[in-house]
């Protein structure tokens, strides 16, 4: 009669397991979700470094505009910062700075005025580029793409001013 | 993370957030009425040019409050302002602080609405941000992020 099921202490022993199978599905940690703002922050990132690079070819071809410019070429690099994830691992210099990356398709206008209008029309779409970007984007990443845009239409409109 | 942290308060209903956007542009316009009585010339002309766009946002804010179901929020009777306005630089700063609070108020404006809502507050944005850079005569980095600002 005994020999005819399971033993108690197999019973136990098997309910042991259940729980502990039980226990360590419910712990497991899931996957990272991916986070939804990611590809919305990478769009205006590249957006914000073709500005930059933009701002680094002007001020190479023409030296005389740099002191001009360089606040504006600072804000949008802090705009840069400010979209791009924090670097992963020890050794965050180790991945190439994207403003160091040369930029060679960028043509830049042989006069100080074509030089502005191109910046300004360059600003200006950036800007208009932030405000649909963050229509779908979390609270969080709204306000900072909503910033960034005010600051380009700002930028648009002061070299407007200096042209 | 470099993005700014926003959870110091909480997420507002969309007549909340409307309602906030109103009670600003009805301090803005108090503001204007201020302002322009020191300014001369351009300046002037400026300070004219913000009154009206102010109100026309203002009603159109109202508007979109009783589309809502909502009563707009009336203007208060008086304001405090932030010092005695006295001088054309005076009132030159007093335009500068008028657009950058809003610009603080429209962007928590974005955060909280949705949709075209959302878009509308980051166009008002622009433009405020536009309007405090040419009183100040420059640029800041990140319009109404007070988080973000050095």
């Amino acid at each position: 009669m005994d020999q005819a099921g399971p033993s108690r202490r197999a019973v136990l022993v098997g309910a042991g397991l259940l729980a502990v199978a039980a226990c360590s599905t419910g712990t497991e940690p899931e996957p990272p979700k991916p986070d939804p703002d990611l590809p919305i922050r990478s769009l205006a990132a590249a957006g914000v470094r073709g500005l930059v690079a933009l701002y680094d070819a002007v001020s190479r071809a023409h030296p005389d505009l740099r002191a001009e410019l360089a606040p504006l070429a600072a804000e949008t690099a802090a705009h840069l910062s400010a979209l791009e994830p924090p670097a992963t691992g020890p050794t965050p210099s180790a991945s190439p700075s994207p403003s160091a990356t040369p930029s060679p398709s960028i043509t830049v206008p042989a006069t100080a005025a074509a030089v502005l209008t191109a910046l300004v029309r360059a600003e200006r779409h950036e800007a208009s580029l932030r405000v649909t970007q963050l229509a779908s984007a979390s609270a969080a990443l709204a306000r900072l793409l909503a910033a960034i845009g005010a600051s380009e239409a700002t930028h648009a409109t002061l070299l407007r001013a200096g042209s | 993370m470099a993005s700014p942290d926003p959870n110091a308060r909480p997420p507002a209903t969309v007549v909340q957030a409307l309602q906030s956007a109103l009670a600003g542009e009805h301090a803005a316009i108090y503001g204007y009425g201020v302002v322009g009585a020191h300014l001369r010339g351009r300046a002037f002309t400026r300070a004219q040019t913000a009154y009206d766009v102010h109100r026309a946002r203002r009603d159109q804010l109202q508007q979109l409050v009783v589309e809502q179901r909502a009563t707009p929020v009336a203007a208060s009777a008086a304001y405090r302002l932030p010092r005695p306005v006295a001088t054309a630089a005076d009132a030159t700063l007093l335009a500068t602080e008028l657009e950058e609070r809003l610009a603080a108020v429209w962007v928590d404006a974005v955060a909280d609405l949705r949709g075209q809502l959302r878009e509308l507050a980051a166009q008002v944005l622009q433009d405020v941000a536009v309007r405090a850079a040419t009183w100040r005569g420059g640029s800041v980095p990140f319009p109404g992020l007070s988080e973000q600002a050095r």
